[in-house]
């Protein structure tokens, strides 16, 4: 085991040395270079100023060169200082991943809470009227964009019951709360965002589970378990449940990345401080040096997610365990 | 005396889109304490249906439906409630099925799955009776065994684990679906073996499925034919291979190879059994029967005595 994940460690170098590639290449070639907000007719940026930062980030050099130094900073964890307010990147990141870690956590959390039992109870029940119910809900938050449902949420939950903070991590007063009044605050304000998130995410997996629940409840080592005289809620929870649930580890796995490019939009919608907003903000602004780090921490996220998939499935799995 | 079971005019039909398909139709067939009952039968006659009803396992859900009577001593199953029949699984009727391969639950290990009856009986687990019962079905190596996945073991030797399994609490009646179908012919023998000793040892009745005669004749003690979904001939194994009275029974046995005299070319018969979709009308064989006759077409041959020997067709 431990010389398949030390080859798979060492497999991940020339990946994501090939993604971050890829990214600075297409960034390069998108209009409006990092300069281009500091340029003559901003007046806050003097032509001393702009010269030292094309310096220190080798812009007058070719691509290929920036690039080879950029990787050259990145294994000393340097990722550089912002464009936009030169505050080093690796602080602003340390600042956001928390938060971002902390929402997307909780969601997946509930949603994989959530999913297993309404899935498992859509199979049971298959083609009866909960299952009916059940696919009907799944198909509409399948199909409701996620903004759309936030936007829908911020108007019931915040503007007409005004239960609710629309956006923001904590209020501007959170600092003269107690230490509970504090940890109230800061549940308020995921309360919508977890709510949006979860509800989105609860569709495609509870299908997920229905369907591999359904599948498993054909099989024939199903019916040996009814034949030993096994009562229906162990053949279900134990006998099924254990082999539907193999696959849902890879999908836990593969939702890692999520964390990030999920947060893109409905962070920015909710004014979520997190990394989806962060990653965002930088590419409106070509704030390289922050774009640059955000999608290396994506891209060794969804590789990490794989590696762990794959290491969890044959945790999950004695065939797969054994060989 | 009452027999162990007693089917009486039992028909399973299929919901297939808007139309019911029987499965089975009208079967009569009771089986004595202590003895074995072999059913052959072409893939899709209905013979694994009829083994799954007296255990209660046809499908839940709606699409399938049972009429008739099926009584274990004088008890009418069709008359209780699912947990009661649940509790006469594996206690009273076990079941051994085709395919070992796929009969065992993959994840859980043997000693997982054969301590979960053994619970059922005991109230706890006792890994004594799990090596006992390994024991009894010829496992020399049963701690390797009862540590392992079923993947780590071979094909026969998971049949003989799911025999365990099924004797776990001596039950009267042993169901067995083709349990040799799927093994390698040298552990088919043995596996038919242990089952005749088993048999006898616990004194348990046996309702055995195949579509191999060489088995049928070593293992039984009557047979009964079937032909879509209807019991055709039925009597003493002995009596019934030695002179087989149904047209299908004659036609059956006529296309088996022999051993002995020349290669010829093997005799077969001619056409397919019906899809349970396109029934014909009358006799469900006449249309490939080669002594059919003008009532055959519009009547299905029907007999109701259902000891000794009992032969479906207008012939008789």
């Amino acid at each position: 085991m431990l010389t398949y994940v030390s080859k798979r460690l060492l497999a991940a170098i020339p990946i994501l040395l090939g993604i971050s590639f890829l990214t600075y290449m297409v960034m390069a070639l998108a209009p409006g270079g990092p300069t281009a907000f500091m340029s003559d007719l901003n007046p806050k940026v003097s032509p001393e100023v702009r010269e030292k930062m094309v310096k220190l980030y080798n812009l007058d050099k070719p691509i290929h060169v920036q690039y080879v130094k950029w990787v050259g900073r990145l294994v000393r964890f340097d990722f550089g200082n912002s464009f936009k307010d030169n505050q080093p990147v690796i602080k602003k990141i340390r600042e956001r991943l928390p938060k971002t870690v902390l929402l997307s956590g909780l969601s997946l959390l509930l949603v994989f809470f959530l999913a297993i039992p309404i899935g498992v109870l859509s199979a049971v029940k298959h083609n009866s009227w909960v299952d009916r119910i059940l696919t009907v809900f799944v198909f509409v938050g399948f199909s409701i964009p996620t903004y759309w449902v936030a936007l829908l949420f911020m108007i019931v939950f915040g503007i007409y019951l005004g239960w609710l903070p629309m956006t923001g991590f904590r209020s501007i007063l959170a600092d003269e709360m107690t230490w509970g009044g504090q940890l109230m605050d800061v549940a308020k304000h995921l309360a919508l965002p977890l709510l949006v998130t979860a509800l989105t995410g609860l569709a495609g997996l509870s299908r997920y589970m229905r369907n591999g629940m359904l599948d498993v409840i054909r099989q024939d080592y199903i019916r040996t378990a009814r034949a030993k005289g096994l009562p229906e809620h162990r053949v279900i929870l134990i006998h099924a449940l254990k082999n539907s649930l193999i696959p849902l580890v890879t999908i836990l796995g593969l939702s890692l990345p999520d964390l990030i490019s999920a947060g893109v939009i409905f962070e920015t919608v909710f004014s979520y401080p997190g990394l989806g907003r962060l990653a965002y903000e930088a590419v409106m602004a070509r704030d390289f040096p922050v774009i640059m780090a955000t999608v290396t921490i994506g891209a060794f996220l969804t590789l990490a997610g794989n590696l762990i998939a794959d290491i969890s499935y044959a945790y999950a799995d004695p065939r797969i365990r054994h060989r | 005396m009452a027999p162990l079971l007693s089917i009486k005019d039992l028909t399973v039909d299929y919901r297939h889109e808007d139309r019911w398909l029987p499965a089975v139709k009208n079967v009569f067939l009771d089986v004595s304490e202590g003895e074995t009952v072999a059913i052959v039968g072409e893939s899709g006659c209905g013979k694994s249906t009829l083994a799954l009803t007296p255990l209660g396992l046809l499908p839940q859900d709606g699409t399938c439906r049972t009429t008739g009577q099926v009584f274990l001593n004088d008890k009418n199953l069709f008359n209780l409630k699912e947990e009661e029949r649940r509790l006469l699984r594996g206690r009273r009727i076990a079941m051994v099925f085709q395919d070992p391969f796929s009969s065992l639950n993959p994840v859980l290990t043997i000693n997982y799955q054969l301590q979960e009856a053994i619970i059922l009986k005991e109230g706890k687990p006792n890994h004594q009776t799990a090596m006992d019962l390994l024991k009894q079905v010829h496992l020399s190596d049963a701690e390797r065994i009862l540590e392992s996945y079923p993947h780590q073991i071979s094909g026969g030797q998971r049949q003989r684990v799911l025999i365990a399994m099924a004797l776990v609490h001596h039950p009267a009646l042993l169901i067995a679906d083709e349990p040799t179908t799927a093994l390698d012919v040298t552990i088919q023998d043995e596996i038919l073996q242990l089952l005749k000793e088993l048999k006898t040892k616990l004194g348990m009745a046996m309702i055995f499925i195949t579509h191999n005669m060489g088995i049928v004749k070593n293992i039984s003690d009557r047979m009964a034919v079937m032909y879509a979904g209807h019991i055709v001939e039925l009597g003493k194994t002995a009596d019934v291979l030695a002179a087989p009275k149904h047209p299908y029974t004659q036609a059956l046995l006529r296309s088996l190879p022999k051993l002995t005299g020349s290669l010829g070319t093997i005799p077969v018969m001619e056409g397919q059994p019906p899809e349970p979709s396109a029934m014909p009308a009358g006799c469900p064989f006449h249309p490939r029967c080669d002594r059919t006759f003008e009532r055959c077409e519009k009547e299905d041959p029907f007999e109701r005595d259902s000891d000794g020997r009992r032969v479906q067709c207008h012939l008789f």
